[in-house]
């Protein structure tokens, strides 16, 4: 039943091989340290997004404090660290702890809060976090943040720290990509599309929203913690309001619902700002006149350009079916 | 009498929303295998008593018994998952699925393969995915819709949606199925495909439910109607029985005027 990757048109083979090839070659061929340091931000920001995409894109619910579990990710992996935990704890608690809080958060909120309403009852949750940052100094150093996080041992320099960066993106991928073509992806997607008849079918709607806020949470975290280690410094504002704007354009411009637009949004958001900086002052106008555009010309985003890209030559149908990965891109290959 | 029928006992079946009392002590019961009608004209609450026993709306008063079982006040899905299933009077299909991935969301309750399962592809995940694959072609052919499989729920005609909704239910694998107006909306050609396969459905062993508008239709299709009057059930028997009570003709065209002195 499944053999999807021996099915894999050869378009798509041959798109993965080039990126591969990319990545591996990228830290070698960057121009100058600068970039390097930018496509590592781009990738570390990637798991927050990934994080976005399974609970907005695929369950379809609106969060605007995504940065909150992306710092709580920080934080713990950045206090363990400075405690004298070894980096395989940090990385296990910036999982872990992330995890909880955002199942604490769902469990919470998500069982009548619905729709729009969930903006303000995320915004507070953010509010309320970055409130505690800033004022347990004891534990988070308050406004002048937590110094001196070191990196694991075997990933000091930014080449190496870039191959970490990647292999953990590539693994939350794989994990992401596997659970969206499964019962559960089918739920998540159910609840998207319109929650009361997934409920009357027979899905738990709540138990499923809260997974995947727990899920995301999960991301966030792992994200955070690769942040900290990557940054040295953490503080309260580096998990501002910006942020959780940040992540929500990534998602968006990347396509929401759209595994690789997650890290073509976080990678491209890092990225264009810097291309822009020549222009100076019209830097930020060139920057949101660019979004702008991406969302009135590629409203499914660059993840759904990538997808237009590769099915092009087959039949319209088959290809509505190939964007989501799910067992009917099986049935569409083989019929 | 069927294997798939379950009895579904409603007994003084009651919902207020704050003063308005949408539907009023309800008793009835339909055994398994029937396939019955129930109407009444816009308002009277067909589709609230609907709410009222998958549990969207849990009832203010009275007992729904099903299979045995004392469903009342359950959350829907666990209502869904004890074999009563609806379909929806607005169309619900999920449109940013394809055909084929909106029947896999009806077997939700009906499989068990965990996040372990998914993220491992282990036996229990290939063979429920084998499984669930099969299921669901045959339930796509069932309802005219084999070779939509990919399309996506969102490009269909309203015909189609409104036959992928029942398709979807029936995967939910119902002991009762209850269908909120299939055929709302239909040209008479879809009007007749859907009666045909409601029909078809019905000889498949499926105990069902159907609000209808179409007099016409739900009278040459159901053995029993039962019929809703601001809430209350003021008939319940034949099409015939039903076609000729004071009551119902009563609550559909108003009080004949000749018969107003009396």
């Amino acid at each position: 039943m499944m053999q999807s990757a021996a099915r894999k048109q050869p378009r798509q083979r041959l798109l993965v091989a080039a990126m591969a090839a990319i990545a591996i070659i990228l830290p070698f061929a960057a121009p100058n340290a600068y970039w390097l340091h930018v496509v590592i931000l781009g990738l570390i920001h990637t798991l927050p997004v990934l994080g976005l995409t399974l609970f907005m894109g695929y369950a379809g619910q609106l969060s605007v404090g995504h940065e909150a579990l992306y710092a709580i990710g920080a934080y713990t992996s950045g206090i363990l660290l400075r405690r004298g935990f070894p980096f395989i704890v940090a990385f296990a608690g910036s999982a872990i702890l992330p995890y909880f809080a955002a199942k604490a958060l769902g469990l919470a909120v998500l069982r009548y809060v619905k729709g729009i309403y969930l903006a303000p009852a995320t915004l507070g949750v953010s509010w309320f976090l970055n409130a505690l940052l800033t004022n347990l100094v004891k534990l988070t150093g308050g406004p002048s943040g937590l110094t001196g996080i070191p990196r694991p041992a075997w990933f000091r320099h930014e080449t190496q720290y870039y191959f970490l960066c990647l292999a953990v993106v590539l693994a939350v991928y794989w994990a992401m990509s596997r659970l969206i073509d499964s019962r559960a992806g089918i739920a998540f997607r159910s609840i998207a599309g319109n929650d009361i008849a997934a409920e009357c079918l027979g899905i738990d709607v709540y138990r499923y929203k809260v997974f995947a806020l727990a899920l995301s949470g999960l991301c966030c975290g792992l994200g955070g913690a690769l942040y900290a280690s990557y940054a040295n410094y953490i503080c309260p504002a580096d998990f501002s309001r910006e942020m959780a704007v940040r992540l929500l354009c990534m998602c968006i411009v990347g396509g929401l619902g759209n595994m690789n637009g997650a890290w073509m949004g976080a990678l491209i958001l890092n990225i264009v700002p810097e291309l822009l900086r020549a222009s100076n002052r019209l830097q930020l106008v060139l920057y949101g006149a660019l979004l702008i555009s991406v969302l009135m010309y590629w409203p499914k985003g660059l993840g759904g350009l990538l997808d237009l890209l590769l099915q092009r030559g087959r039949g319209a149908t088959t290809g509505a079916a190939d964007k989501y990965g799910g067992p009917a891109a099986e049935e569409a290959r083989t019929a | 009498m069927s294997e798939r029928g379950a009895t579904l006992k409603l007994d003084g079946v009651t919902l207020d929303f704050g003063g308005l009392r949408a539907v009023d002590n309800v008793t009835t019961t339909i055994s398994g295998g029937e396939l019955v009608g129930l109407i009444g004209p816009n308002g009277a609450g067909k589709t609230s008593l609907y709410n009222a026993l998958t549990g969207i709306y849990p009832p203010t008063a009275g007992k729904v018994v099903f299979d045995g079982v004392d469903i009342t006040g359950m959350p829907p899905h666990k209502i869904a998952a004890h074999g009563l299933v609806r379909s929806f009077q607005l169309v619900s299909v999920f449109p940013d699925m394809t055909c084929l991935e909106n029947v896999l969301a009806g077997f939700h309750s009906k499989t068990r393969s965990g996040t372990f399962d998914a993220l491992f592809r282990t036996e229990t995940f290939k063979r429920e995915r084998k499984d669930c694959l099969e299921a669901a072609r045959l339930i796509l052919k069932k309802v005219g819709l084999e070779r939509k499989a990919s399309v996506k729920a969102g490009n269909l005609s309203y015909g189609e949606r409104k036959r992928l909704d029942i398709g979807r239910a029936v995967a939910a694998a119902p002991k009762m199925l209850l269908l909120d107006e299939p055929a709302a909306g239909l040209n008479p050609v879809e009007r007749r495909e859907l009666a045909d396969l409601i029909l078809t459905l019905h000889r498949d062993g499926y105990t069902m439910v159907v609000i209808e508008h179409d007099m016409k239709l739900i009278m040459g299709l159901v053995e029993r109607v039962l019929v809703l009057d601001r809430g209350r059930l003021i008939a319940d028997g034949t099409p015939q029985q039903v076609q000729n009570d004071e009551k119902v003709i009563t609550a559909y065209i108003g009080r004949r005027p000749g018969h107003a002195g009396n």
